[in-house]
């Protein structure tokens, strides 16, 4: 058999009918070898997912595609259709983007992988209940015999993920395809399932394509990575070439965006603007309107994709450029920088401490099941934010940071326990009462689009908070104006809907109503976790200016470590609605005490490895069970487990300012 | 993608939605303009009897005929739309304006007031909807304010539902969440950032049932619960004129039929226009 893997030759892809076109990918080429895993970067609508959907034979039915795809040297297709036959199929298998939608909800999963294998390789049933049960096995999942009985809406969101891949491979493809595997897992699990990829290339030699949003989270696992931007393929090569010296300014672009745990100096800012859609294969560089190297060339035509040296090219006509030379030096400033960020001591800066908000063993839960019973979502919450600080808290998706932050805002009432602003407890306030604090605290939302009213004007959203405030007419509209300066948007989008914005745009509206009333408090809720990288990088560096301001507290939520590092002089990290640590920035990102912060910190995927700290690996995936434990919620997972862990675990200080929810610290 | 999308759903919506609910307007704009306007359509009055012509066909004179009363049948379709349409298009804006009224209060609040309306609901719907019209009409009596109220009330629950489920959908928004931030306070929260993302589904039903409401005016003056005689009402002319159907008198029922087919289908048109242009923007 031959064994060429997978090549891509000129694949054009266009969607539309007579009228609209919309050129989607253009003249794209690559190839991924057996035993090969590689990673497709770029941000979303850059045409990631019709790459694979080409591979698979999935193109909806209004593209037209030209060009080339061979697996091991036999054609898929000349022409793509939705009609490839079964052996075709076989040979590229794709993980749908998010698992637990793309598992059928009513079959067990068992019988899901076992109805695979029988309809590609014939074998019988019992013969390939054997084989899915090795498969699941193989994919890490604990105790494969149960979870074959079980329906996909029991799985946990890694799990989900693991079966997915087994379903992919159950039929051993010669190129397996996962679009978006990490989306909605935490790091520790992202970093679990593409060790899983890594596995997989390695043994069985197959070839694996990773296509991603998140450069960061691939990065460790690919050999090669390619860029796609707009539809061109802009750069491919070895991950450490194209990690330490991109050749093409997308590419530099993109993982400038990307927030690490430690300081760069060269940050250029973030990348303006947007990502463009064309109707027809563009003539000039796609990346040129954005580029800031960009010359008289880049506009009148399509540059060539040329080699930078062995198996590494670049589509760019000026990547030997100036920029280039700033990574040369990169490794050694960064360390020493990172050095001296840790001994400016800004943890004591202030000396006058008011407490602007405590909350006092706060117990939140929802009820389901018509109020018969009820889910703890958050556990004897006690923490006090002081006035002028700002803190992250993190944790993964479900931990309960959304709930916190909408206990503070008053938006939640607690079970029990109690909430008090400004020493005003918060339970205790009329409605009306309750309005007038308002005017004192806001919320920025994590989907901008969806936390903006369809139906209302940019102007007219960020006026409604200022109903709080006795103004006039004209008062307002001046701080309207002033407060859209402030968020860098312009004069016009004041009478734009927000179906005219795209999503950065949309988030500095959020944050613009957040900000109009000048409240004491602000808190953002994952503010970027829905945007595209190098718009997140924007948004951040608008609300890094905004926390200059030492005027305000700010509590910034967020699952990434690096993120809220750069922000915030303290730390929450919370896990299944307890507050495990809460310490200064400095103290828990370079001492972090904590098992799960230190697994959590050993996780966070690093783009160029400097990680230091001694990496705690938990145990595979949290047991739904663990929600109802008395004692640590992290003891199932916890490598240090003892049987004191099954008491309750409170949270106690270890140093000034330090707290930590383990007895073993 | 987003930009090309949108130029091509606003070409197909000139292409079918935008053309059926301009042929309904169109229709029912024309119907509404003889019915204001009846006299310059007509020397006829609704009620005037023609002493030499009892059940006449068709002439010159009486262009669609007279009735057994010796009344033309042309002008009573034109006073008779007035009825008609005004009952039809009244009771239907009655049961939304109440109904969404009552279906986003408890949608909003939710808990025992949602609980008990949503019963309400349940019972009345529990009725085949022209019976209950036919109970509460021959109990208010046949009273156009009456009528209106009878017929208000067989469409009033379907809204209150579709504002419930619509309201309790977008309160999950976060924008509303944010209102709440801002300081608004629930009635404003209901009537400036719910209600108005709420509408569409009502504007598409409105319509459609604007037309069956005047089916079923017509269909209690059929059955002698509606618009008494002499009164020019289409249904009490088609009944009135059924027995001479059969003896070859076409005319005094088949023209009533007719106008009352076409003004149904001219609301249908429209409601099927909207619903065609909320599916394409949805």
């Amino acid at each position: 058999m031959n064994t060429t893997g997978l090549k891509i030759d000129e694949l054009s892809v266009t969607i539309g009918g007579s009228s609209a076109n919309t050129s989607v990918l253009h003249r794209v080429s690559f190839t991924v070898a057996p035993g090969e895993v590689v990673g497709l970067v770029g941000e979303s609508g850059g045409g990631k997912t019709m790459v694979a959907r080409a591979i698979t034979g999935q193109l909806p039915t209004t593209a037209h595609s030209s060009g080339r795809i061979t697996i091991d040297d036999e054609a898929i297709a000349g022409k793509f259709n939705h009609t490839h036959s079964a052996p075709e199929i076989l040979k590229a298998a794709l993980c749908f983007q998010n698992p637990l939608t793309a598992l059928s909800p009513t079959r067990q999963i068992g019988k899901q992988i076992v109805d695979r294998i029988v309809t590609h390789s014939g074998v019988e049933r019992a013969k390939a209940a054997e084989q899915a049960l090795s498969i699941l096995s193989q994919m890490g999942i604990r105790d494969p015999k149960r979870r074959m009985e079980v329906f996909p809406h029991e799985l946990s969101g890694g799990m989900a993920q693991r079966v997915m891949i087994a379903l992919a491979i159950a039929c051993e493809p010669r190129i397996l395809i996962a679009d978006e595997p990490s989306t909605g897992l935490d790091v520790t699990l992202t970093r679990d399932i593409m060790k899983l990829f890594r596995d997989i290339a390695d043994k069985g030699q197959q070839g694996v394509l990773i296509i991603s949003h998140d450069i960061a989270a691939i990065s460790a696992t690919c050999n090669r990575l390619m860029v796609l931007y707009a539809g061109s393929l802009v750069e491919s090569g070895p991950t450490d070439y194209v990690l330490k010296k991109p050749a093409h300014p997308y590419t530099a672009a993109l993982i400038d965006s990307v927030p690490t745990l430690y300081h760069r100096d060269d940050y250029q800012g973030p990348l303006q603007g947007s990502m463009p859609q064309f109707s027809a294969p563009p003539v000039a560089c796609p990346f040129e309107p954005r580029c800031s190297f960009a010359e008289d060339d880049c506009r009148s035509g399509s540059p060539p994709t040329r080699p930078v040296s062995d198996h590494w090219t670049v589509k760019c006509f000026h990547s030997e450029s100036a920029y280039l030379d700033k990574y040369d030096q990169w490794d050694d400033t960064a360390v020493a920088r990172n050095e001296s960020t840790i001994n400016t001591n800004k943890i004591d800066s202030r000396t006058k401490v008011k407490k602007l908000i405590e909350l006092q063993d706060v117990d939140i839960a929802y009820r389901t099941n018509w109020g018969r019973s009820s889910k703890r979502i958050l556990k004897k919450i006690s923490v006090t934010f002081n006035d002028g600080e700002s803190v992250g808290i993190v944790g993964e998706s479900g931990c309960g940071k959304s709930t916190l932050a909408r206990a503070i805002m008053g938006l939640i009432p607690p079970l029990s326990g109690q909430i008090r602003f400004d020493g005003i407890e918060l339970a205790k306030q009329s409605p009306r009462q309750l309005r007038l604090l308002r005017r004192r605290m806001q919320l920025v939302f994590q989907d901008p689009l969806d936390a903006l009213n369809p139906k209302l004007r940019v102007s007219q959203i960020i006026r409604d908070p200022l109903t709080l405030l006795e103004m006039t007419h004209d008062e307002k509209n001046t701080s309207i104006a002033r407060t859209l300066g402030r968020v860098r948007l312009d004069e016009q989008f004041s009478e734009r809907l927000p179906s005219q914005l795209s999503g950065g745009q949309a988030q500095r509206v959020g944050i613009a109503r957040g900000l109009v009333i000048d409240p004491e408090l602000i808190v953002f809720d994952e503010p970027t976790s829905a945007l595209d990288v190098t718009v997140q990088a924007q948004i951040l560096g608008l609300i890094k200016t905004l926390i200059a301001d030492r005027n305000r507290t700010y509590i910034f939520i967020s699952h990434d470590l690096a993120t809220i590092k750069d922000l915030c002089d303290r730390v929450v990290v919370m896990y299944m609605g307890r507050i495990v640590e809460d310490g200064p920035i400095e103290l828990v990102f370079n001492k972090p005490s904590h098992p799960y912060t230190r697994a959590l910190l050993g996780a966070v995927p690093q783009l160029r490895e400097e990680t230091t700290a001694e990496t705690v690996y938990l145990k595979r995936d949290l047991d739904e069970a663990a929600t109802e434990l008395i004692g640590c919620a992290l003891a199932p997972r916890c490598p240090f487990v003892e049987d004191k862990c099954n008491m309750d675990q409170a949270l106690r200080e270890i140093s000034e300012k330090h707290s930590v929810a383990c007895w073993k610290v | 993608m987003k930009a090309t999308n949108k130029k091509r759903r606003l070409w197909s919506l000139n292409q079918s939605g935008d053309i059926l609910a301009i042929t309904g307007i169109i229709i029912l704009t024309v119907i509404s303009i003889m019915a204001i306007a009846a006299p310059l359509f007509s020397s006829w009055g609704p009620k005037q009897i023609d002493f030499s012509a009892f059940l006449s066909a068709p002439t010159a004179n009486h262009w669609f005929g007279t009735d057994g009363n010796g009344m033309d049948v042309w002008s009573r379709i034109l006073y008779g739309a007035r009825i008609d349409l005004s009952i039809g298009i009244s009771s239907v804006v009655i049961a939304v304006l109440v109904g969404s009224t009552i279906g986003s209060i408890a949608g909003y609040f939710g808990g025992w007031m949602d609980a008990i309306v949503m019963r309400l609901t349940d019972i009345v719907q529990a009725f085949p909807p022209f019976i209950l019209a036919l109970t509460v009409a021959a109990m208010f009596g046949r009273d156009i304010g009456q009528l209106v109220l009878a017929i208000s009330l067989v469409f009033m629950p379907a809204y209150i539902r579709l504002m419930r489920s619509e309201i309790r959908a977008l309160r999950q928004r976060s924008f509303i969440e944010a209102a709440e931030c801002a300081g608004n306070t629930h009635m404003r929260i209901l009537v400036r950032h719910l209600i108005p993302n709420a509408t569409r589904p009502i504007l598409v039903i409105a319509p459609l049932n604007c037309g069956w409401a005047i089916l079923t005016l017509a269909g209690l003056s059929f059955l002698g619960l509606g618009i008494p005689i002499p009164e020019a009402e289409w249904g009490a002319m088609i009944s009135a004129g059924a027995a001479d159907v059969i003896g070859g008198r076409w005319w005094t029922s088949v023209f009533p039929g007719l106008i009352l087919f076409i003004s149904v289908l001219g609301f249908n048109l429209i409601g099927e226009g909207f619903l065609e242009r909320s599916g394409q923007r949805s």
